[in-house]
């Protein structure tokens, strides 16, 4: 479904500035490069895995964040569709080939927002109108669903505008494990109980997720998906006992870390941050620089 | 033998349940390798809970090194640093995102200087052969090696004493045998361990003094040997006798002799065993 909705899209956003043969050949291409993203099982949590084992996860999370933010930023403002394609570009380039991501798990993450935003650019490329005007034109119950050559611009505009943006997204998030993003966070002084939350949520999510998996294997076990009431019924029960159990865990999590001279707010180590600081800083200055040039040249 | 921890009559109630220690007083000396016997809910982790200063005893004493602990902050703080507890399900007790972070958890509480957290992260991560683990996240890790990262997680704090939690339930025998090994790399640095586990064969083989609970209450409080001796103390606490006690016994029986009074405790013991009684 979602690789005939970006074949669709891509066919009218090129349907008379390319050959036809071209035109087919890449709304093919698309389809089936989005089909075998999505054919994989996708997994929970695949972007903590992937950015644990990415070769770029020991670069500076100060870096990788401040770059993304500000990349994102040029890329929103972008007044050019080449800036949305460029950061595409490299950041594909950045995560696949730098990063030593799968080709193959990066399409699959990206055949999502794909797909969304092909929806969004369909929605924003046809209007109705009375008379048949536009490059295309389709007869629709006495009036006309048309595509004009203003919408299709700014289809253009907008859809690259964000696929340049969750390039950006994706090359911090899949590249710097969440723990150094939550430490990015407090080192912008981003309120302490905020950070606390989420370094305890973080870990939680995954014991909660081990809990339910075992949960939901025992009721399957026991037969309690065999039918939608069952099922219904089964789920209720589980989250309940999730809630329960969920709860008796934390107040297990709170004995052990008081057992540990708890007091007030959650500190760990941050090594490195102080130890390389001029090579962080005229990293950070490079990249700045570099944001800055960018942004200028793509306007 | 300096005494470290003393408890003089602790007793606690959960509030739902009947007590769940009543009257409990033991000391613990340094050095000391102490296994805490008892079925479940026999009262052994709460008596950890209780010595680590987690939980606050209804009524009874608590003393570290002769002073008696009070519930002045410096106190609960003094106890928990001194006495590390290791939680027997290791998720209970981790709460970083990664390895490094986890084990600076507790020395970055004691509020000491960037340095010395880094120095005692690696020192505990190398004792338990963690090293390369920094920045792995405890999630995608097995349960042996979780239960490594727990033990290095209180190690860090430099504790005179550990209290175990049941720390062999759940691992396969390939990680007893290593967590037996750091615990007598632990025992001969001078740290005091107190176990609590209902698997008699490990606790035959690693201590030399046994604290039977049942109930909430001390059954008995003797040496290793003597502990098993007692069929009524056993009986009464749920407990069997370790497979080499029992088999040492029938031999004994059979062969009686000097020799055969001195149980073995490991394999090897067991086989000079069987050399000397034959003999």
């Amino acid at each position: 479904m979602s690789g005939i909705l970006i074949a669709l899209f891509i066919g009218i956003m090129l349907y008379g500035r390319v050959p036809w043969l071209l035109l087919a050949a890449l709304c093919l291409g698309a389809a089936v490069l989005i089909t075998l993203g999505r054919h994989r099982n996708t997994r929970f949590l695949t972007i903590d895995v992937l950015a644990q084992v990415s070769r770029l996860n020991r670069v500076s999370a100060d870096l990788k964040f401040w770059t993304a933010i500000a990349l994102t930023a040029v890329c929103a403002s972008a007044r050019s569709p080449a800036t949305g394609v460029f950061l595409t570009v490299l950041m594909f380039l950045l995560i696949v080939c730098v990063g030593g991501l799968n080709p193959r798990d990066y399409l699959r993450l990206l055949a999502l927002p794909a797909s969304f935003l092909a929806l969004s650019g369909l929605a924003m490329l046809f209007e109705i109108s009375a008379q048949g005007v536009g490059i295309i034109r389709v007869p629709f119950f006495g009036t006309w669903l048309c595509v004009t050559e203003e919408a299709r611009n700014r289809a253009v505009i907008v859809t690259t505008r964000a696929f340049g943006a969750i390039g950006c997204l994706y090359m911090l998030s899949l590249t710097t494990p969440t723990p150094d993003l939550i430490g990015v966070l407090r080192r912008t002084h981003c309120p302490d109980v905020l950070i606390d939350l989420m370094y305890l949520i973080y870990r939680d999510i995954f014991l909660m997720l081990s809990m339910y998996r075992a949960m939901r294997d025992a009721a399957k076990s026991r037969l309690g998906y065999v039918n939608y009431p069952t099922q219904v019924r089964t789920m209720g029960n589980l989250y309940a006992n999730l809630l329960a159990c969920g709860y008796q865990k934390a107040k297990r999590n709170f004995d052990a870390m008081e057992s540990r001279c708890f007091d007030a707010g959650v500190r760990f180590l941050e090594r490195g941050t102080t130890a390389k600081a001029p090579a962080r800083a005229a990293a950070h200055t490079a990249a700045a620089i570099g944001i800055v040039g960018l942004s200028v040249l793509l306007r | 033998m300096r005494e470290l921890l003393k408890t003089e009559r602790l007793c606690f109630q959960y509030e739902e349940r009947y007590p769940a220690l009543s009257g409990v007083s033991a000391a613990f000396h340094a050095g000391e390798r102490i296994a805490v016997l008892g079925g479940n809910g026999a009262g052994k982790s709460t008596f950890f809970l209780c010595c680590n200063g987690v939980l606050r005893p209804q009524s009874g004493k608590i003393f570290w090194k002769g002073q008696e602990i009070t519930n002045a902050k410096q106190d609960v703080t003094l106890l928990r640093q001194s006495v590390g507890l290791v939680f027997q399900d290791p998720d209970s007790q981790i709460i970083a995102g990664t390895v490094e972070q986890e084990v600076s958890f507790g020395p970055m509480n004691l509020r000491l200087s960037q340095e010395e957290v880094i120095d005692r992260v690696d020192q505990s991560l190398r004792k338990m052969n963690l090293e390369g683990y920094e920045r792995r996240a405890p999630h995608y890790l097995s349960g042996g090696e979780k239960k490594r990262v727990s033990v290095a997680d209180i190690l860090a704090m430099k504790p005179e004493m550990i209290l175990l939690d049941e720390p062999t339930a759940s691992l396969d025998p390939e990680n007893v045998s290593t967590l037996e090994h750091t615990l007598d790399d632990l025992s001969e640095s001078g740290i005091t361990l107190l176990v609590s586990t209902h698997d008699v064969d490990f606790a035959y083989r690693f201590a030399s003094r046994a604290i039977v609970f049942s109930q909430g209450k001390i059954l008995m409080d003797s040496a290793m040997d003597d502990a098993f001796a007692s069929e009524n103390i056993l009986r009464e606490a749920g407990l069997k006798k370790p497979l080499l006690y029992a088999a040492a016994e029938i031999i004994g029986q059979h062969f009686p002799s000097e020799a055969a009074r001195r149980k073995p405790r490991s394999m090897e013991e067991f086989q000079e065993y069987i050399q000397q009684v034959s003999l």
